[in-house]
Order: structure tokens, then C-alpha cells, then sequence
């Protein structure tokens, strides 16, 4: 009777344990946006859920062409990011943006720069749902 | 298959009383369809298609627990050595083997602290031998990563096939800089969501003192001034190293790569810096241009320290 508990509560957790990683999402979805530029971090991708923010820092060295990449999944809506310097400066913003997801830029200095990414609140959603977001950069070669 | 679809029925069914072959039926479905991706049946009734990377938040309290620590942890990125590679090419240096920690030394790092910060220092050698276009060498860079990744317990992150695709693909330097760079991430990957991002924090450590220690070999020859203002710019990297190891606790591990850090750190306030203002425009093409007059200079005193420091580091892990 043990045995057949616990098969029932994997089976019940399986789909869970298998979708709370963003590698599969991360490798099919956005690495083939950076077609063209070299990976230029090491892995960020999360779930994050409707209403969070979350940011990072990058640096960018001057003299070089950057491909940003901030990819959602489509459940999670418009996902806003925005890009300015250390000091709050805002550079870019993909509100009204062609392509909500990429941002190309020239760097002609070294600099470090914020990226904060925020997530749609989904307050009369009947259900919430959790979405991976992955932030990624390339340079060109 | 809808996840949502799917975990109702399969909750439903744990309610009734299962046979153990009804049990084990429904667990071997529930693994096969997960195998299986999802896929988009349920695009009949235009619901969002649970694929990979999205799923209904059920156990809210899990979810946001330590939830902030949990994503400074997993969002945070110092350039890929890579990058620095990369430069260390465009400046024009020739590639020297000898800089680099031979790849019979991987299978002689017993603990995990030496396994993470030498896998570092792997794949930062490994980028330097394939930007430098060095076949052989990035295949075998490769393989010492792959056996430190092993003994970490993160093999899938670089597989025999991985191995395989990259032997078969050595002779195009496009395919073999995409691969290198995605072992990087694929390696990151893991340990992150291994919930080991302390690892992964002594790796990426590992990794930039390597290329630190590359870059200074270049930027104290006589002449140099490109390297050399790449190796000031690391400044803002070493504050953001720091300061992403201080989330760590304080483990002997996590404390002895902080202390080493926190020497470098040291020097690097000899590093002047300027702050300026930043300015965006946009070029002929359509392109942003993201300018600064913020200034950073460095001595070449302070260059040569910063250099020794990095090779006695980098020397004290490889042993």
C-alpha cells in the first residue's frame, strides 16, 4: 500500500520536477536569437512569477557591438526590461520597442550596466502561472 | 498535453484507491509525457501552451521562500573568459601553451573546492585555445572539463555526444566557439539549478582569475597599452565578484576564494576612476550608441602587482 502512495505522489510531482528548470527553454528559445554573436555570460534564467522583478548587472566593454537578449515565456505577458547605467540613467526600454525581446547596441566605452526585468501582474487570473525568463548577451565577433 | 490538463487527471486519480498496477501506469504515463515535452494539443481552445518553462504556481510558500536571496544567487554575470579571449586576439598576441594548466592535472583534483575552481580555469583555457583557432588543444580542454564536470556530478552538462559533436565540428571555428560557449552556460545551468551556486560562484571565480592571469601575461609586455586598459576595466568586475561571493556564508571554501578575491580587490583601488556621464545616441544604421566619459587608469605599477597577484593565486589552486 506504501509503494502504491508513493507512485501516486510522483506521479503527481513528475511534471512539476521536470518543469522547474529553464535549460530546455534557455537552449531551444533563446540561444538561437543570439545567432550571430558569441555568449558572452554564464547562465541566468529563472521562473519568476506574475508581479516580480529581477535584475542584473553587466559589463559591457567599450569598443565592441552587444546583442541583449530577454526572453520570456508567452504566459508571462508583456514582460517589461529596461537597461540604464549604475547611476539610474535610463538607456532603453523595449515598452515601445518592434522587437520586445532583443536590444543591439555599441559600446563605446567600458561600463556596467543595469538590467531590471519585470513581470506583468495577472491579479484576476483564475490561476497563476510561473514563466522562465532568460537574460542573455553576445558580442560580435 | 496541458500540464494543468494533466496534473488534475493525475491528482484525481491519486484520490482513488489505485491498484499497484493502476499506480504504476499512471506514474509511467505521467514520466512519458513529460519526456515528451508537452507538446500543443490544447491549442483548440486558445489556452497558452504549457510547454518547457512555464507551469501553474501551486505551493506559493516554497516558491517565495528566501525568494530574493534566491535570484541575486541566480541572476549574476561577470563577462565569459571568452570575451577576454577574444580581446587578448584582437590585440593582436600570439598564443602560448605554456600559459595554460596542462590537462593532465584534471584527474588529480580530489575535493570539491579544487574541482570547481580548476573547472573554472579549464574553461577559461579552453576559450583562450579555441579563439586562438587551436584544434587539438580545444578538443582536449574540452575533455579535462568534461572530467571535472563529471567528478562534480554535472556530467550532463557535457556528455560523450557533446564530446563527439565537437570532434566532428573542430574544424569549423564558428560551430567550436558556439559549443565552448555553451558548455560554459550549460555547466552554469546546472549547478544553478542544482541549487549549487556556490560551485558555480567558485568555478566562475576560477574561470576569471584565469583570464585575468592570461590577460596580464600580454598586458605587461613592454608597449602594450590595449591589454593593459582591459586589465584596469576588470575593476568593476572584481567589486561585482566580490560581492555576489559575500551571498555564500561563509564556508571555509567560499571564505578562502573571498580572501584571495578581497587581495586583488585591494590592489584594484590603485585603479583611478573618473565617473563621467553616460551618453546614448543613434548611428547611421539604426544601431544605439552607449558612450561614457567616465575614465579609468591604471599605473603600470599597480599593473605588475596585480599581475603577480593573479599568477600566485591562479598558481596556488592549479597544484
Amino acid at each position: 500500500m506504501k509503494a502504491i502512495k508513493l507512485l501516486g505522489i510522483l506521479a503527481f510531482f513528475v511534471p512539476f520536477m521536470a518543469s522547474a528548470q529553464c535549460r530546455p527553454f534557455t537552449k531551444n528559445k533563446v540561444l538561437p536569437k543570439l545567432n550571430g554573436y558569441v555568449q558572452n555570460d554564464s547562465y541566468n534564467a529563472a521562473e519568476l512569477a506574475p508581479g516580480e522583478e529581477a535584475e542584473i548587472m553587466l559589463t559591457f566593454f567599450g569598443g565592441r557591438d552587444y546583442r541583449l537578449l530577454v526572453v520570456a515565456h508567452p504566459i508571462l505577458g508583456d514582460v517589461e526590461f529596461t537597461v540604464s547605467d549604475v547611476n539610474g540613467k535610463l538607456i532603453y526600454t523595449n515598452k515601445n520597442a518592434k522587437n520586445k525581446e532583443v536590444f543591439d547596441f555599441h559600446m563605446e566605452n567600458t561600463q556596467q550596466l543595469v538590467v531590471k526585468v519585470k513581470v506583468p501582474n495577472q491579479e484576476d487570473a483564475v490561476m497563476q502561472h510561473v514563466g522562465c525568463v532568460s537574460i542573455m548577451s553576445g558580442f560580435k565577433q | 498535453m496541458n500540464f494543468l490538463h494533466l496534473n488534475t487527471k493525475i491528482y484525481s486519480m491519486t484520490k482513488l484507491s489505485l491498484s499497484p498496477k493502476g499506480a504504476l501506469g499512471a506514474f509511467i504515463v505521467a514520466l512519458a509525457l513529460t519526456a515528451c515535452g508537452g507538446g500543443n494539443s490544447n491549442q483548440a481552445n486558445n489556452a497558452p501552451v504549457m510547454d518547457d518553462g512555464a507551469h501553474e504556481l501551486t505551493n506559493k510558500d516554497e516558491f517565495f521562500k528566501d525568494r530574493e536571496q534566491a535570484l541575486k544567487q541566480i541572476f549574476f554575470s561577470i563577462p565569459a573568459p571568452i570575451e577576454m579571449a577574444d580581446m587578448m586576439k584582437d590585440a593582436g598576441y600570439v598564443y602560448d601553451k605554456t600559459l595554460l594548466n596542462p590537462v593532465e592535472k584534471a584527474t588529480k583534483y580530489l575535493d570539491e573546492e579544487m574541482r570547481s575552481i580548476n573547472l573554472g580555469i579549464y574553461a577559461a583555457d579552453l576559450s583562450y585555445a579555441t579563439v586562438f583557432d587551436q584544434k587539438q588543444e580545444s578538443v582536449d580542454y574540452l575533455a579535462a572539463t568534461k572530467t571535472l564536470a563529471a567528478a562534480l556530478a554535472i556530467d550532463g552538462a557535457i556528455d560523450e555526444k557533446f564530446v563527439q559533436r565537437v570532434q566532428a565540428n573542430q574544424n569549423n571555428k564558428d560551430s567550436l566557439m558556439f559549443y565552448v560557449t555553451y558548455a560554459y552556460q550549460n555547466i552554469n545551468a546546472y549547478l544553478k539549478e542544482g541549487k549549487r551556486t556556490d560551485v558555480s560562484a567558485l568555478m566562475i571565480s576560477g574561470a576569471w582569475v584565469e583570464s585575468l592571469y592570461l590577460s596580464c601575461h600580454y598586458a605587461t609586455k613592454k608597449g602594450d597599452k590595449q591589454m593593459k586598459q582591459r586589465v584596469a576595466e576588470q575593476v568593476y568586475s572584481i567589486d561585482h565578484l566580490v560581492s555576489y561571493m559575500n551571498l555564500f556564508g561563509t564556508s571555509e571554501r567560499v571564505n578562502r576564494m573571498k580572501a584571495d578575491l578581497a587581495t586583488l580587490q585591494n590592489l584594484y583601488k590603485e585603479v583611478k576612476i573618473t565617473p563621467g556621464e553616460t551618453s546614448v545616441s543613434t548611428n547611421s544604421s539604426g544601431v544605439t550608441n552607449i558612450g561614457s566619459s567616465t575614465k579609468v587608469e591604471m599605473s603600470e605599477a599597480t599593473l605588475h602587482k596585480i599581475a603577480a597577484e593573479a599568477k600566485s593565486i591562479r598558481n596556488k589552486y592549479i597544484q
